[in-house]
């Protein structure tokens, strides 16, 4: 699941010893005594970098898609914040809790509660989908169909949902 | 025993950051229907309600230990993928920026249950 990186190659290639700019003046051995180790000083290989544009991840529809959910996780971990000020806010008192809790009826934190929705939404049905990569449950020769395990997980999230609405919502 | 040189850290922020997307995708949209929408809305009456009801399991010490450790798991995901979207942008930044936003990630659990324990 980590993001893929179009750059660390110049690193890489540093690594390798290709140098990234022109090659200084160098005495090039004769060829009647070409050893191989003389040839190791400058490599020959250059490798072809096809030009990257910096809106690479606009180009095509599975770029979007990749973007939007990592995009997902900034919005949510906003969210995650305006969460901890919440529990300290609640062990403050019942009056800083009412504070924070008619902060959250502000436009502001409700947009971003609309749009940490949206994207608590993608990110786990992207999430579920990778899943039955990761989770292969042997059968015999073959494995447990992809779907199980999707539905799994959503039965896990619905799971917490109904814990979490029945311990507030009990008088 | 091997060489250090070359090896990097990153499978265990990476292994960090996978506990941390399975814990934000259960619990991240219930918590931000019920607490960004049902709760200030009044759907679970008025707020010193609400608190009356929650207050046992959040200001217990353990229990607020707990939801800071998840929230700071999660928060840990959220920032992993901050410092990869920003290297996938085509931006290298340097290490001193990845430690701050790692330094998020570790210190905004830390500091809060800090200031739980101190409330």
């Amino acid at each position: 699941m980590t993001a893929g990186e179009p750059a660390p190659r110049a690193a890489a290639d540093a690594a390798a010893g290709v140098p990234a700019v022109a090659v200084p003046a160098v005495a090039v051995p004769a060829v009647a005594d070409m050893a191989p180790e003389a040839s190791a000083a400058r490599s020959a290989r250059r490798p072809h970098h096809p030009p990257v544009r910096r809106t690479w991840f606009l180009a095509t529809g599975a770029y979007r898609a990749y973007a939007l959910r990592e995009a997902s996780s900034v919005v949510v971990g906003l969210f995650v914040l305006n969460l901890v000020i919440g529990l300290v806010s609640a062990h403050r008192g019942v009056d800083a809790f009412t504070r924070w809790v008619e902060l959250q009826r502000s436009p502001a934190v409700v947009a971003l509660t609309v749009v940490a929705l949206a994207m608590a939404v993608v990110h786990a049905i992207t999430w579920f989908r990778a899943t039955p990569a990761v989770i292969r449950v042997r059968r015999g020769r073959r494995h447990l169909d992809r779907r199980w395990v999707v539905l799994a997980h959503y039965l896990l999230l619905a799971a917490f949902a109904v814990v979490v609405l029945l311990w507030l919502g009990r008088s | 025993m091997r060489r250090w040189e070359g090896r990097t850290n990153e499978p265990l922020f990476w292994a960090l950051f996978g506990g941390g997307g399975m814990l934000a995708v259960v619990t991240m949209p219930v918590l931000v229907v019920a607490a960004g929408l049902l709760v200030p809305f009044g759907v679970f009456g008025e707020p010193a309600e609400v608190h009356a009801r929650v207050a046992g399991f959040v200001t217990h010490p353990l229990g607020g230990l707990a939801v800071c450790v998840a929230l700071g798991l999660v928060l840990w995901h959220c920032c992993h993928r901050t410092w990869h979207a920003l290297r996938d942008l085509g931006l290298h930044p340097p290490e001193v920026v990845r430690a701050g936003i790692y330094g998020v990630a570790l210190l905004t659990p830390a500091i809060t249950y800090a200031l739980c324990l101190a409330a």
